[in-house]
Formats: C-alpha cells, structure tokens, sequence
C-alpha cells in the first residue's frame, strides 16, 4: 500500500517537473520576439503563405531576407488584409520585434500594403 | 519518414487545413470539445479511483464512463489528425510533440490494464478502491493533465 503511493507520489512529482519547466519555457517563447527592439523593415514580398496557424511573408530587403510572422489568415481577412495583398513583388513595410533565437524571422504587429495598415495582434 | 510527412501536407486536406479561412479554428475548437469529454469523464473516475466519492459504486462509474472516453477520444483524435495534416512535418519534429504522444499511448495502456484487470473482477457495489486501483487512478490524472498542458504548449515552443 504505502509502496504504491510512495510510487504514485514519486512518478507524480517527476512528471509535474516536466510540466513546470514547460510552462517557464512557454513564457521564454512568447519572451522569443524581443518587444524592447522594434524593427521597421520595407521590401519585396518574396514569397508569402496565407495559411494557419500563421500566415507569413519573406520580405526582401537589402542584405537579408526576414521571415515576418503575421496573423491567422481569418484574422487578416477579417481586418481587410486579403490574400492578393500579400503577393509576391508586392512593396509592404512591417512593424514588430525580431526573434532572439533565429535572427532572420520577426513578428510583425502590423503591415502597410498599399497604404493601407492593418494590425495584426 | 520527413518527405512522407510532406507529402501528407501537400495533400489536397492538408493544403484545404492551411488555407481555409475557418477550417483550422474550427478543428481547434472541435479538438477542445473531444477532450473537455474526454478529460472530463476520465477524471471523475480517476477521482473516483483515488477515493472521493465513496458512495458511489467504482465498477458502475468506471463502466458508465468508458463510451464516453472513448467519444472524446474519437472527437479528439479526429480533429487533431486534420490540424496534423496542415504541418505534419513540423509537428513532428516538436520534442512536446513528440511528449504529447508518449503521454497518450501511457494513458491509454493504463486504462486498457485497468479495465482489462483490476476493475474486471471488481463486484459491482465494491466501495473501496485498492492500491493498484489508485495507483492507475492517479497515473491516468497526470498522464491526462500532461497531454492537455504538451497540447496547449504546442503553440508556444
């Protein structure tokens, strides 16, 4: 009896240290796009991916090529962002904070196409 | 194994799960409805398994659940398929991927045992669960808890 919970009480405690540091991590990884250093990057569309979870640009700007984060496609279409806006060729600027961890790939706050800016958070 | 996953993604579904607007909020929100039975059947046994609610007979509620389970499983696992085929080989490079599941083969072999074991031969006005009984009661409660918390994760490592 005490055997078993002793068990119970070790495998538990084991387990929840797995839980813990991932919800420390999930922290570190909303923590990935550094807020205190904004980047504002005009280029080219190289490619772009209206898809789920989230749609994405490669933006082509002088020197490098940045993978910017962008919001799910329901949400862009919601807010007038469209699928055609976002072709490739296309000239756009976006707003947002770089990933600490891969130093070509940022999340943009919001996009100018065309004039037009729409938010993405 | 990578270029097989690329090709599920490339699948008409798989590009349909990307692509459509409401597709994948859709699925997500399915996927939260399977395991809201799922978890929430399991755990009234698992409770029920470590010794709250001694009134209530452990064989009448531990069979009353099983359909049940199993439905949000089913619901569960459906819904989660068509979110996997959008990112297949993304997903399965995921080390909490990969966690999440090991947690739910776990989960599912110790309900298998338990059912095919201890509460088997259990009389069905038996009150009191025994080590064994608990002990599966409370693997289940953490194995469940972990597949939610690798889950939600996903979206943040």
């Amino acid at each position: 009896m005490s055997m078993h919970r002793n068990a119970l009480t070790r495998l538990a405690a084991a387990l929840s240290m797995l839980a813990i540091p991932s919800l420390v991590v999930a922290h570190h990884g909303w923590n990935e796009y550094d807020a205190n250093q904004t980047l504002m990057l005009t280029g080219q569309i190289g490619a772009s991916g209206y898809e789920h979870p989230h749609g994405y640009v490669k933006l082509v700007t002088p020197g490098k090529t940045w993978t910017a984060v962008l919001a799910p496609p329901s949400r862009m279409d919601n807010r007038g962002l469209t699928k055609d806006m976002l072709k490739p060729g296309t000239t756009v600027t976006v707003v947002g904070y770089p990933n600490r961890n891969h130093a070509d790939e940022m999340r943009a706050e919001r996009i100018t196409v065309g004039g037009k800016t729409v938010e993405l958070r | 194994m990578a270029s097989a996953l690329h090709t599920v993604e490339a699948t008409g579904f798989g590009r349909f799960m990307r692509e459509a607007l409401y597709a994948y909020p859709i699925a997500e929100t399915i996927h939260i409805w399977g395991l809201a039975l799922l978890f929430g059947s399991i755990a009234l046994v698992d409770l029920r398994l470590l010794g709250v609610g001694r009134r209530m007979p452990i064989a009448l509620l531990a069979r009353y659940a099983v359909p049940w389970t199993l439905l949000g499983f089913l619901i569960a696992a459906l819904s989660g398929l068509a979110m996997f085929t959008a990112h297949a080989a993304e997903f399965i490079v995921q080390p909490v991927f990969m966690l999440k599941m090991g947690l739910i083969l776990a989960g599912g072999v110790n309900a298998a045992a338990l059912h095919a074991g201890a509460l088997r031969h259990l009389a069905s006005d038996d009150l009191d669960p025994t080590p064994r009984m608990k002990l599966a009661g409370g693997l289940s409660l953490v194995f469940w808890l972990g597949v939610i918390a690798c889950g939600r994760m996903l979206a943040y490592l």
